[in-house]
C-alpha cells in the first residue's frame, strides 16, 4: 500500500480541510486563486490515485472546462472590451475571462470532490455524522453490508437459473427470466434478513441506546495538522473578508492585486491548496530515506 | 449449582400436531462442553432457541428453563444478551455491519458501552483469534471460515458464560470447520466458557466434548461421557442415524466387538489395532515388524486382482484440455494447464485444498467461465447441469411438488416420479426453504434431472449433511451412474469420495495431480486420506473404508 498521510488523519481534520478548501475555492474568484486551487487539487489527486486515474478523470473534466469557458462569452455579452463580433453579438474580454475563471474553479471543485471521496470513506462519514443519529448510521452501515451480499446472490441465482431455463434472446423472454430471478432474489433476501434480525436480537440490539464504535484517535499529528489548516485557512478567509483575492468582472475588470496584503494572501492560499500534496510527498520521501537506511 | 437447567420442557409450534420438544431435562455446568446430536429435524435447533432469550419462537410451552437461579424469561434483557451467546449456522446472514472491526463491536455497542471499553474488548478478541491481518477488511470480502470465526468472536466479545452453537460448521469446508471447532475448544478450555453445540461432524467433537447428549423426535435419548455414548450407540441393536457419524475408530472397534474403552481418535485407534495385530501374530511384543509386513503383503496381493475392473471405461462425455484461467489480467493463474476427462456413467470426485482451483475448474466445465487457453468439449447428445453450492438459488416455487412441476414443465407424472426417485414424497407440500440440507440437495438434483441432465456437476454437495444424508445422496447418485449419467463432484469430503467415487483426483496448483481409482488414490496418499486408512494404513494399506478395515481384521482374527 502507498504511504498515506492525509488518508490516515482523523476524520474531523480531513473534513475541516475539505470544507475550507471548497469554501475558499468558491468565494475567491480570480485567475490566480482558481489556478492555484486547480493545481493543488490535481497534485493531491495524482498522489492519491496515481497519474493514470487522474488522466482518466480529465477525460470528463477537460471537455467540461472547454464547454463552460466557451459558453459564457457566447451567451453573456456584458463587459466593455469587445474582442470580435459574431452574428451581430460582441464577444467581450470580460465575459471570456469570467468564463475561464469559473470553469477553472468548477473543475477544481470537482477534482477536490474526487479526493474527498477517496479520503472520506463511509466509516469516516458515519463517525462524523452518526453520533446524533445512531439508528440512521446503523441503517447505512447495514445497507453497505447488504449491497455486496445482494450482488453476490444475484449472480448466483442468475447462473443457477440458467441451468434450468434458457435465457432466450427476445426482449420478452429476457424480461420474463429477469422477473423470475428477481422474485427468487427477493425470497432469498427476506429469508436471510430474518436470520440477520435474529442475530441482532441475540446480541442485544434494542436493549439500550447504542453507542457508536469507531477506530479513530485524535493524536498529536492530527492536532498539529488541524492547527496548520485552521491558521492558514483563517488568514485566507480574513483577507477575503477585507476584499482581497477577489475581483469584479463586469462591466470592467478590477485589479486583482491590491498591494502586499494580497501577495501575502496568495502565499497562504497556495500553502493551503498545496498542503496535502506537500505532506504526501514529504511523507513518501521520508519513507524512502528510511528504507534506504535499512 | 448448574449454569443452566432445563426442567420438564415441552414445546409445540403453533398448529403443529406433534410436540417439537417433549419433556426435556438437561443441566449444563459452568465451563462444560456439551454436544447435542441427533438426526436432522429431531428438535436440536428448537431446543437451542428455547435457551436463548430473544430467539424463543411462539408456541405452546410447558416446563421451565433456569439460568443460575433465575427463570430465563425473567432475566434482564442485557444480561441475557451478553451472558448467553448464540452462533448460527449460516456465516453470512448473521453479519450486520460492513467492517470486521465494527462487527466485533456490534454487541458491545448495543450494550451502550463507552468507546474506550469497546476498543479494548475488540482488541482482545482480535488478538485472541489472530484476526489482526484482516481486522480492517470488509466483511463481504472474507472467506466462509473467517466469517464464522468473526461471528464467534463477536459473540465472545460480550463476555458470555455460555455460548450456543447451532451447527456452526455446516456451511464450511472441512478445513475451515476443523479450525472453527478448534477455536471453540480453545474458548472452552482456556476461557472456561460453557459450550452447547449441535454438530454432525462427530469425529471432530467426540474426543473433546465433556458430555454428549443424543436426541430423537424431540426427546433426549441418552446423555453422558463421549466414550460411554459411543459404546451405547455401538451396542444398540438398531444402528441409528447418529452411529454413522461416529469417528472411524469407534465404528471399527465396535464392529469387531471390542466395545469396552472404545478409542475415540486416530492415534488411539492405531494403537489398539497394533495391539490386536500383535496378539493375532502370537504373543504381544514378538515379531511386530514381521506382522505388519506380512499383513501388507497379503492384502496388496489380494487387491491387485480386484483392480482390472477399472480399465473398462465407457466413452468420454466431458473433456477439458489444458485449461488455463485467471480472473483478471494481472492476477495469478488459477488453473495451469489442467486436463480432465469424464467417462459415461462415471462417479468422479475432485479433491483439494482451498484456492486450488477446484471450483474454477467446475465453472469452466459448466461453461460459466471461459478459460484463456485450452478448450472444453461436451458430447453432443449430452446435457450438462451444475448443482450450485447454494442450491436454494434454483428454487422458484412455494412447495416441493410445485418446484418439480416447474422443472417438468407441467408434467405431473414426471414430477411425481422424480419425487419418489429423490425420496421426497413425504415433503411434497413443504416449502423448499424449510427443507433440511440433504433434502434441499435432493430437490435441487431432482429439478436438474427433470431437465434431462445426463452430465451432473456438483459443487460441495455434502456440505452440512450428516453421514446418513450423505449415504442417501450417494446412493441416488450411484443409481444415476448405473443409468449412464456421469457425475463430477468437487468436494473436501475425503470420506465421501473414498466411500462412493469410482475415480478421484487431487487438484493442486491449478492442475490435476494424482489421479486414479478411489482405492489407488487414497491408499497411495499418506495424509490426504480417510481416517480408516490412517488408522489401518500400516497394516492394511489398501483398505480405505471402515468396512474393509473391519473385514481385514476379521480375517486376521480367524
Amino acid at each position: 500500500m502507498r504511504m498515506r498521510f492525509f488518508g490516515n488523519l482523523h476524520p474531523a481534520v480531513s473534513m475541516t480541510y475539505f470544507l475550507l478548501v471548497l469554501v475558499l475555492t468558491l468565494i475567491c474568484m480570480n485567475p490566480v486563486t482558481v489556478v492555484l486551487s486547480f493545481l493543488g487539487a490535481s497534485w493531491f489527486s495524482i498522489r492519491l490515485k496515481g497519474a493514470g486515474a487522474y488522466v482518466g478523470s480529465m477525460r470528463f473534466v477537460a471537455p467540461m472546462f472547454i464547454l463552460i469557458s466557451l459558453a459564457n462569452p457566447l451567451f453573456n455579452h456584458r463587459g466593455v472590451t469587445p474582442l470580435f463580433e459574431i452574428n451581430h453579438l460582441w464577444y467581450t474580454l470580460e465575459a471570456t475571462v469570467y468564463g475561464l475563471v469559473s470553469a477553472c474553479s468548477l473543475c477544481a471543485v470537482i477534482i477536490w470532490f474526487t479526493c474527498y471521496q477517496e479520503v472520506m470513506t463511509s466509516d469516516k462519514f458515519l463517525y462524523l455524522f452518526g453520533k446524533p443519529f445512531p439508528g440512521t448510521s446503523l441503517l447505512i452501515t447495514m445497507t453497505l453490508r447488504f449491497i455486496p451480499q445482494l450482488q453476490q446472490n444475484r449472480k448466483e441465482i442468475r447462473e443457477s437459473q440458467s441451468m434450468l431455463k434458457e435465457e432466450g434472446t427476445r426482449l420478452f423472454q429476457k424480461m420474463g427470466t429477469a422477473l423470475r430471478n428477481l422474485s427468487v432474489l427477493l425470497t432469498m433476501s427476506m429469508e436471510n434478513a430474518v436470520e440477520t434480525a435474529d442475530s441482532m436480537k441475540a446480541r442485544g440490539y434494542g436493549a439500550r441506546r447504542r453507542t457508536t464504535f469507531h477506530l479513530f484517535r485524535f493524536d498529536g499529528r492530527d492536532a498539529r495538522t488541524l492547527g496548520a489548516v485552521l491558521s492558514v485557512g483563517g488568514v485566507c478567509i480574513l483577507a477575503r473578508c477585507f476584499g482581497h483575492g477577489t475581483m469584479e468582472f463586469y462591466p470592467r475588470m478590477t485589479p486583482v492585486l491590491l498591494g502586499p496584503a494580497t501577495y501575502t494572501m496568495f502565499v497562504f492560499y497556495a500553502a493551503l491548496m498545496f498542503m496535502p500534496g506537500i505532506l504526501e510527498t514529504v511523507e513518501e520521501l521520508r519513507w524512502r530515506s528510511l528504507v534506504s537506511k535499512i | 449449582m448448574a449454569l443452566l437447567s432445563i426442567e420438564n420442557l415441552s414445546f409445540a409450534y403453533p398448529g403443529a400436531p406433534e410436540r417439537a420438544l417433549d419433556d426435556i431435562n438437561l443441566e449444563i455446568e459452568k465451563g462444560e462442553y456439551v454436544v447435542l446430536c441427533g438426526p436432522s429435524g429431531c428438535g436440536k435447533t428448537t431446543l437451542l432457541c428455547q435457551v436463548k432469550p430473544g430467539l424463543v419462537p411462539a408456541g405452546a410451552r410447558e416446563g421451565s428453563v433456569y439460568y443460575g437461579n433465575t427463570l430465563l424469561s425473567e432475566l434482564p434483557e442485557l444480561t441475557a444478551a451478553s451472558e448467553i451467546g448464540f452462533v448460527q449456522q449460516n456465516p453470512d446472514n448473521q453479519i450486520v455491519t460492513d467492517f470486521v472491526w465494527h462487527e466485533l463491536a456490534f454487541g458491545l455497542e448495543n450494550m451502550g458501552l463507552p468507546v474506550p471499553v469497546i476498543r479494548r474488548r475488540v482488541a482482545e478478541m482480535a488478538a485472541f483469534f489472530g484476526m489482526e491481518s484482516w481486522f480492517r477488511n470488509k466483511t463481504a470480502e472474507l472467506s466462509g471460515g473467517q466469517k464464522q470465526l468473526m461471528n464467534l468472536a463477536s459473540a465472545l466479545a460480550m463476555n458470555p458464560k455460555l455460548l450456543i452453537f447451532d451447527e456452526p460448521t455446516s456451511m464450511l469446508d472441512p478445513l475451515a470447520a476443523r479450525s472453527l471447532l478448534q477455536a471453540v475448544q480453545r474458548i472452552n478450555r482456556e476461557l472456561g466458557v460453557a459450550v452447547l453445540l449441535t454438530e454432525h461432524r462427530l469425529d471432530e467433537v467426540f474426543p473433546v466434548a465433556d458430555r454428549v447428549v443424543t436426541m430423537d423426535k424431540g426427546r433426549i435419548l441418552t446423555s453422558g461421557a463421549p466414550a460411554r455414548i459411543a459404546k451405547e450407540l455401538a451396542d444398540s441393536p438398531d444402528k441409528s442415524r447418529i452411529y454413522f457419524g461416529l469417528p472411524a475408530s469407534v465404528r471399527i472397534f465396535s464392529e469387531l466387538g471390542q466395545t469396552d474403552d472404545l478409542p475415540l481418535t486416530v492415534r488411539d485407534g492405531r494403537k489398539r489395532l497394533e495391539e490386536m495385530v500383535q496378539k493375532c501374530e502370537g504373543g504381544p511384543g514378538t515379531r511386530n515388524g514381521d506382522a505388519s509386513s506380512f499383513a501388507m503383503g497379503a492384502v496388496s496381493e489380494e487387491e491387485s486382482e480386484k483392480s482390472p475392473g477399472d480399465t473398462q471405461k465407457g466413452r468420454t462425455v466431458l473433456e477439458g484440455k489444458e485449461l488455463w484461467f485467471r480472473y483478471t489480467e494481472s492476477s495469478k493463474d488459477v488453473l495451469r494447464g489442467a486436463s480432465i476427462r469424464l467417462y459415461e456413467g462415471e462417479f468422479f470426485c475432485l479433491l483439494g485444498g482451498n484456492g486450488a482451483g477446484k471450483t474454477t475448474l467446475l465453472r469452466i466445465l459448466a461453461g460459466l467461465s471461459k478459460p484463456y487457453r485450452g478448450r472444453t468439449r461436451l458430447s453432443r447428445d449430452k446435457i450438462l447441469c451444475m448443482l450450485p453450492q447454494n442450491a436454494k438459488a434454483l428454487f422458484v416455487a412455494d412447495t416441493v411438488f410445485k418446484e418439480l412441476l416447474d422443472s417438468s414443465e407441467g408434467d405431473a407424472q414426471a414430477a411425481m416420479d422424480m419425487m419418489s426417485l429423490m425420496e421426497l414424497e413425504k415433503l411434497a407440500e413443504r416449502h423448499p426453504y424449510d427443507l433440511s440440507g440433504g433434502e434441499t440437495q435432493r430437490l435441487a438434483l431432482g429439478k436438474l434431472l427433470l431437465k434431462n441432465a445426463d452430465v451432473l456437476i456438483l459443487d460441495e454437495p455434502t456440505k452440512g449433511l450428516d453421514a446418513y444424508a450423505k449415504a442417501q445422496l450417494a446412493k441416488i447418485l450411484k443409481d444415476l451412474c448405473g443409468k449412464g449419467v456421469s457425475v463430477l463432484v468437487v468436494t473436501h469430503d475425503v470420506e465421501f469420495a473414498a466411500n462412493y467415487a469410482d475415480h478421484c483426483a487431487l487438484v493442486f496448483d491449478g492442475q490435476l495431480m494424482s489421479e486414479g481409482s478411489a482405492r489407488d488414490f487414497f491408499a497411495g496418499n499418506r495424509f490426504y486420506t480417510t481416517d480408516a486408512n490412517r488408522i489401518a494404513g500400516e497394516f492394511f494399506p489398501m483398505d480405505i473404508r471402515c468396512e474393509e478395515v473391519i473385514d481385514s481384521c476379521r480375517k486376521l482374527q480367524q
